[in-house]
């Protein structure tokens, strides 16, 4: 499976999906099309499950995102459920600057919707 | 600009499916029923899903409002630093002018007196001889002659005064451009 590189803007996140169990998103997600943007990560993410190693981390390390880049979060994440239908653990680490309180309470909200392992690490 | 594209297309898809099914009229009721449930878990997840996009919208929204109240903030300290350099800058401005006015004013009272002391030379070596030639050896003359020249020194203040300042202005003016 080919690794998924999408370098980040002033209004989108940097996406490094290596399929070899490590992905990431970082940065600033306001994109004007949010689905647009994210249709290549869940098309990407839709074929992973069958290719994943044994373990996955993802790393969100978001410094601000916008409503419409919840919901896709949201999706990312129901995409990342279905890695335990393949017998493959998933590991979330919702980073979040100190003191950013509006991050961490979006980590716990996406925490209490989703049943995936979502670490909280405070930078 | 392209047209925006939906962030709900599965909510979309489940929609259109249920309002399908609901149009039908020869459906079983076990088949309804099972339908029914499969609704009632999307609206539940739909549900979810909406609780948590509207509590991170109000805290983007709560954090948009703090940080435009900060910049409505910083906006009036430097409106407000701008009318007091401009208050500043006028009051200098002044100084400055006056600070000229007074240094061309010395200058000015400097070249009179050397003007003044060249106009009694004048007199004594010159004009007196030829008004007692004239005139003979008139007091009252003399004394009307020698006020004549002292009351002229002030114009001729003024006059030097005017040029320099002119002089002054115009230097400033170039400097400017």
């Amino acid at each position: 499976m080919e690794k998924y590189y999408s370098e980040g803007t002033g209004r989108t996140p940097t996406i490094i999906f290596d399929a070899q169990g490590k992905l990431e998103i970082s940065g600033r997600s306001i994109p004007e099309n949010a689905i647009a943007f994210y249709n290549p990560v869940f098309e990407w993410l839709t074929e992973y499950p069958k290719h994943a190693p044994s373990h996955t981390e993802v790393i969100f390390n978001l410094e601000y995102f916008n409503t419409s880049s919840s919901k896709c979060i949201l999706d990312i994440l129901r995409k990342l459920e279905l890695l335990s239908e393949y017998d493959k653990s998933v590991l979330v680490k919702w980073h979040f600057d100190e003191g950013d309180e509006d991050m961490e309470e979006s980590g716990n909200d996406f925490k209490s919707l989703i049943n995936v392992n979502i670490e909280l690490v405070m930078k | 600009m392209a047209e925006k594209e939906d962030v709900f297309p599965q909510e979309q898809q489940v929609f259109l499916y249920a309002k399908k099914i609901s149009q039908q009229n020869d459906i079983s009721p076990e088949q309804l029923a099972q339908e029914y449930k499969n609704l009632t878990a999307n609206y539940e997840k739909l549900l979810n899903d909406a609780k948590v996009i509207t509590n991170i919208s109000d805290r983007l929204q709560n954090r948009l409002n703090v940080a435009n109240e900060k910049l409505n903030f910083a906006n009036e300290n430097i409106q407000a630093n701008a009318k007091l350099i401009e208050e500043k800058n006028t009051q200098l401005r002044d100084t400055i002018s006056e600070l000229i006015q007074t240094k061309i004013s010395q200058k000015a009272s400097t070249i009179v007196l050397f003007a003044a002391i060249g106009l009694f030379i004048i007199s004594e070596l010159f004009l007196d001889p030829i008004v007692e030639r004239y005139v003979g050896k008139n007091f009252w003359l003399g004394v009307l002659l020698k006020g004549s020249i002292a009351l002229m020194l002030r114009p001729i203040d003024l006059l030097v005064e005017w040029y320099l300042m002119r002089d002054a202005r115009s230097r400033a003016k170039n400097e400017i451009k």
